[in-house]
């Protein structure tokens, strides 16, 4: 575990915010994933993109961020209850329908991150209560405690978390940016729909920024 | 789908949000619509839309919640600084700065009548959630359920509809009482999100006239 206590370095303003990516909702095994696939909806195209483009592209992104002293924050799911009371009433019927029915939270298996993260100490763990981490966790304290000004979404899904988070944060007066290859959601069309109806929210590949991070002094 | 889930309303606790329908966005002719007309956007379908479809559902649904003892919010953009730096810096519309009270494009579109009990809601953002009083307004009015109209579709409607449902509103958005640059973008927006639902305003109205007075 990250060790929160100790007090972060100035941040250069720019913030990583990984949506979802524990086991509950990313991994393979978990009964979200299991369940989607009993009722006949494939997975493959979902776990192949988080393995082989989305992990990936996310460490890389973080270690970019870390490297100049900005902020990393893994944001996770949270549910002490089997019927989703402790999340907005407007969640809560999908929630239970996919799977989301059994408890989730710091020292159960569903609730780490999928193995392939690499995490530092330094960055910031984040339960949420809601699908936007800007309502339903100290993510935005936290971006204005550090004087962030940048924020990077990835994570999942893409058509409804990333996409909620990144309207957030633009609402609360960050320069918001969606990581395009640092997201996915169940299928490419899903990825690309909601790039449509959201055409006002900034996108970008992580090659991009990567070099952008590499300019700043 | 046009169906609401209406088991659970109870007089007083639904409120009905009507986003940007003041005439900078609804009215032809304002700098708004000539920045989309000179980006390529054939604005005829939108203005067509709501004038004949969206303003007068909205109005009646606006009847009809004050009838059963919610509140209307009027949900305007106040935009005080001429290059509208008082806006989120992501999303700063200078073009339509500024946008203040009396001035003619603050005014509600021709067609829409607030009524004194009504609310305004400037917003700082596009979000009257997070930069305006609609949080506040509705929750202590002890409002449930909440009602979303207005433009565009997949603009502030549909931010301020998500918005309401993270902070745990029962949400329904009304197809025919809002409005879009296209049917198609409108239609992806009413698809785009699971955290409302949909239906027309007969069937909302149908529900709020079971409620009563």
């Amino acid at each position: 575990m990250t060790d929160q206590t100790s007090p972060p370095s100035a941040g250069t303003g720019v913030a990583l915010v990984v949506l979802n990516m524990n086991n509950a909702v990313a991994s393979p095994d978990s009964r979200f994933q299991t369940g989607l696939r009993a009722k006949g909806i494939d997975t493959t195209y979902f776990d192949e993109r988080v393995t082989n483009v989305v992990v990936p592209n996310i460490n890389t992104l973080a270690s970019s961020v870390r490297a100049k002293n900005g902020v990393v924050a893994w944001v996770r799911p949270e549910w002490r209850t089997d019927n989703a009371v402790d999340w907005p009433f407007g969640t809560r019927a999908r929630l239970i329908a996919n799977g989301f029915d059994t408890p989730s939270h710091e020292g159960l298996e569903s609730f780490s991150l999928l193995d392939s993260f690499v995490v530092e100490p330094g960055d910031h763990y984040l339960s949420t209560f809601s699908p936007s981490a800007f309502c339903g966790s100290p993510l935005l304290a936290t971006l204005r405690n550090l004087q962030v000004t940048h924020v990077l979404i990835t994570g999942c899904f893409t058509d409804s978390a990333v996409v909620i988070n990144a309207l957030d944060g633009m609402n609360t007066d960050f320069f918001t940016t969606i990581i395009d290859d640092a997201c996915a959601s169940l299928s490419e069309e899903r990825h690309r729909e909601c790039f449509v109806v959201h055409s006002r929210l900034p996108v970008a590949m992580t090659s991009e920024i990567v070099k952008r991070l590499e300019k700043e002094p | 789908m046009d169906v609401v889930n209406s088991s659970n309303w109870k007089p007083g606790e639904i409120g009905l949000v009507v986003s940007d329908m003041n005439k900078t966005f609804t009215e032809r002719g304002t700098r708004f619509d000539q920045g989309r007309q000179e980006s390529g956007i054939d604005t005829g379908y939108y203005f067509d839309r709501l004038e004949k479809v969206a303003a007068p559902a909205i109005q009646r649904l606006a009847v009809a919640v004050r009838r059963v003892g919610g509140p209307v919010l009027w949900v305007k953009p106040l935009i005080v600084d001429h290059l509208g730096m008082d806006w989120p810096r992501g999303s700063r519309a200078a073009s339509s700065a500024p946008l203040v009270p009396g001035s003619h494009g603050w005014e509600l579109m021709d067609g829409l009548v607030a009524e004194p009990g009504d609310y305004e809601v400037p917003k700082k953002c596009v979000s009257a959630f997070w930069c305006g009083s609609a949080d506040e307004i509705l929750r202590n009015r002890d409002v449930h359920h909440v009602l979303f109209t207005g433009c565009l579709t997949n603009g502030g409607m549909l931010v301020n509809a998500i918005d309401a449902a993270m902070r745990g509103y029962q949400v329904t958005v009304i197809d025919d009482a809002c409005a879009a640059f296209t049917q198609e973008i409108h239609d992806a927006a009413l698809n785009a999100h699971t955290v409302y639902t949909v239906c027309s305003s007969a069937t909302a109205l149908a529900a709020l006239s079971e409620l009563g007075t």
